[in-house]
């Protein structure tokens, strides 16, 4: 194997490979979390190796430790490099009739500079005083070097400045490819509307990344070089910094980034909706339009992380209508994909069950979210488990089920052997029940006022009642790790044995199941493909009679005059599919 | 419509090049484009203090501080010009030769200008960062990351005569390294507005 390879396909798998590692890394930081929440101070089974002292007890700064880690390696080393490096690297181009990305050597570079990140974050957990414990967003004045004077703090700042650097890289790569190096014929109303999620976020990462990378610099500069710009009160010298500018740079990205996560998402969900109930995209110009409306509006949100920080009733104000209407081109998006279900021949596959899961989790994200938007009830809220539970189920579920829908969709273009359905399956349905057991209840012990972060929140006596509560969220997020012990097998399983498919054994038409072998040659497609009409021509009753199926190839064109009856041919070039128009 | 005989018509990998270039330069834009936003939030930061306090005068004077833009200006004019010579002949490699060399010549004049007067500040003003707070650290911090982007564009600039001295075709890295000399000068305008005016 060419750790250098430039491929998009090959970087694609470095990335798939990276992210899971890093994915199963965090679920287990995240299982300890629980641990520490259902038993308070109680041994960890297995991890007396590593707390000696404590016989494998969580000691506070061991348990800040962990959260810091769990956040940070999920967001910035897991969820993110799944849905671009992996699934976006191997989709984007292949989906829009392309040879490859527009710069490989700049995908080669990300991806070095997010292993390069990663090693950090391995190699922080080894030296001395532990890895960063500052929280996953790095607030200052906790993050600086008077509260966390460890090495592994910097560490992991560096890191996350790495991750941001691969980011911004592939952010440009995918824009500029979708820009330049789409097929003839591939217009934008041709684009998969996982193409268009894509895009809107890759958008988005050129854009805010830099933010984050501004806030880092100061950070570390505040760390390394003595600056003082987020050092304030009884630590700085003279003057002194303001850390609420940090939390206003870091909304800004973080903000934004909640959608360059679940953009690419949605795409994926209004695709398989439509391939796997064999109808066209229901709205496809709204749904696409309603994703770049949120793209639009995602950085004039981001002070409603603030609401809290004191800021002005007139800000705080204009924030809250902001916030809420950004929910209304979401719920388009929502009503087109009821639409395109409604009297649809349903087929429940392992990444449309995936796709219906990130509905439904997503969908309680965003109610949930409603009351962090607005002020007055921000206010009670903002310190509890409600936020973690609202986050969660949007970042945290939604990502995961769509990383995982891509990847079961994807699997068989990407190896040539299909992931066995029933596991498949099962590992699907169970994660999305076992996700809402484990936010749910998060949701419900943040409503009872169980504050976030603390290390034993029993040591209040008003929470003493919600141990209970808090041992079945734990049962139920040590039975979502088991069940990821489906895909490992299941992964682990096709990779040595598993099925070999056809090139389309989904039977739709877009450009990388019709035109191109499964796994796709080194140069993608040989010719390029002549694009003709949208991706989702499911179900038309002209292609119905006259090649006997359900779907059509974008590329794909009707056989010749004489072979079918006459006066037949002049109305395809007028066929309504859906995102068909040039 | 046939081309006349005196129209040459470009081969596919003349087009291919061509495209590849255009595809290029539309990636360094759309980066530049979006990197501005990293300026654009170290001056929000700025801002933010200068909003909350009287932002105190520098130690070395605005004129002084004003003068490193000469050369950087001359860098990128001389770069902007280097961009646009075709070096057919040898006359024209060696103006275009000698139009780098004032490029990095005038950019390491503004690098050491900048290193002179952050020197100067520290070590006969005593303005130091912890004892001066949030300006002496925006002083010493923004001009050392708007440097270091400097000094990329320079190494790219270096390459590239190395490169053309061999012999190789540098026309389209000059001209995308050309949009990186415009940028360094816009955010050094935004730095000195942001920073050094008192």
């Amino acid at each position: 194997m060419n750790l250098f390879a430039s491929d998009h396909k090959a970087v694609a798998r470095r990335y798939l490979w990276g992210g899971l590692g890093f994915l199963l890394l965090g679920g287990l930081l995240a299982l300890i979390i629980r641990w520490q929440w259902a038993y308070p101070g109680q041994p960890v089974p297995g991890l007396a190796w590593a707390m000696p002292e404590s016989h494998g007890a969580m000691t506070p700064p061991a348990y800040t430790a962990v959260f810091t880690m769990h956040g940070l390696i999920m967001i910035f080393f897991a969820v993110t490099p799944l849905l671009f490096g992996a699934l976006g690297h191997f989709v984007l181009p292949l989906s829009i009739g392309a040879r490859g990305l527009a710069f490989p050597r700049l995908s080669v570079l990300g991806f070095w500079l997010y292993a390069l990140g990663g090693a950090l974050v391995l190699g922080s957990f080894a030296v001395r005083l532990g890895p960063a414990s500052a929280g996953w967003t790095s607030y200052p004045p906790l993050s600086t070097s008077v509260f966390t004077p460890s090495l592994g703090q910097t560490l992991v700042t560096v890191a996350v400045l790495c991750a941001a650097a691969s980011s911004f890289l592939y952010g440009l790569n995918f824009v500029v490819t979708v820009v330049r190096c789409r097929a003839p014929g591939m217009t934008w109303g041709r684009l998969t509307l996982t193409v268009w999620g894509l895009f809107f976020a890759s958008v988005l990462n050129v854009l805010f990344v830099p933010v984050l990378a501004a806030a880092t610099a100061l950070l570390l500069m505040d760390r390394l070089l003595g600056t003082q710009f987020f050092i304030a009160g009884a630590a700085a010298v003279g003057g002194g910094g303001d850390p609420v500018v940090y939390q206003h740079l870091f909304w800004l990205f973080g903000h934004p980034e909640v959608y360059i996560l679940i953009l690419p998402a949605w795409g994926m969900v209004g695709d398989f909706v439509a391939f796997f109930s064999r109808k066209p995209a229901h709205g496809y110009r709204l749904t696409a339009g309603a994703m770049g409306v949120v793209t639009a509006l995602s950085g004039l949100v981001y002070a409603h992380h603030l609401f809290t920080s004191g800021m002005s009733p007139v800000l705080g104000r204009t924030f809250m209508v902001l916030t809420l209407l950004i929910s209304l081109p979401a719920e388009v998006m929502y009503l087109n994909w009821l639409m395109t279900l409604w009297r649809g021949s349903v087929r429940l596959t392992s990444p449309m069950l995936a796709a219906l899961g990130t509905m439904v989790v997503f969908g309680l994200g965003g109610i949930t979210g409603l009351s962090l938007g607005a002020v007055a009830t921000d206010v009670p809220l903002h310190g509890t488990l409600w936020v973690v539970g609202h986050f969660h189920l949007t970042m945290g579920a939604a990502s995961f089920l769509a990383v995982f829908a891509g990847l079961y969709f994807w699997f068989p273009k990407m190896f040539g052997r299909a992931l066995h359905e029933g596991l498949a399956k099962a590992h699907v349905v169970s994660s999305a029940v076992l996700f809402l057991g484990v936010f749910g209840g998060q949701l419900a012990a943040g409503y009872a006022g169980q504050l976030r972060r603390l290390y034993d929140p029993y040591q209040y006596t008003y929470l003493k009642h919600l141990l209970p509560l808090n041992q079945w969220t734990s049962a139920c997020a040590f039975l979502l790790g088991a069940a990821q012990v489906l895909f490992i097998v299941n992964l682990v399983w096709t990779l040595s044995r598993g099925r070999v498919v056809g090139a389309n054994p989904w039977k739709v038409g877009t450009l990388e199941w019709t035109c191109t072998p499964s796994p796709p040659p080194a140069w993608n497609y040989d010719p390029v493909p002549v694009v003709l009409r949208g991706p989702h021509a499911l179900s038309q009753p002209e292609v119905l009679e006259r090649l006997g199926r359900d779907w059509m190839g974008q590329a794909e064109s009707f056989p010749e005059e004489s072979e079918t009856e006459p006066g037949q041919a002049e109305g395809v070039g007028g066929m309504s599919t859906s995102g068909g128009a040039a | 419509m046939r081309p006349s005989m005196s129209m040459r018509v470009p081969s596919s990998e003349e087009e291919g090049s061509q495209r590849d270039a255009e595809t290029r330069w539309l990636g360094t834009v759309l980066g530049l484009a979006a990197w501005t936003m990293f300026f654009v939030s170290l001056s929000f930061a700025v801002g933010w203090y200068r909003m909350r306090e009287p932002w105190p005068p520098l130690p070395i004077s605005t004129v002084l501080l004003a003068l490193p833009g000469l050369p950087l200006v001359f860098s990128s004019a001389m770069l902007h010009r280097a961009a646009r010579v075709q070096p057919v002949s040898p006359r024209e490699a060696r103006r275009l030769l000698r139009l780098l060399g004032m490029t990095l010549a005038s950019g390491a004049v503004f690098v050491a200008m900048q290193a002179a007067w952050t020197h100067l500040a520290f070590w006969n003003h005593h303005f130091r960062i912890p004892d001066d707070g949030v300006p002496a650290s925006a002083f010493y911090g923004l001009t050392a990351l708007h440097a270091l982007h400097v000094l990329v564009v320079l190494a790219g600039v270096f390459f590239s005569t190395v490169r053309l001295k061999r012999s190789a075709e540098v026309g389209d890295s000059l001209r995308r390294l050309s949009l990186g000399g415009y940028f360094v000068t816009a955010m050094w305008l935004l730095l000195f507005v942001a920073v050094y005016l008192p």
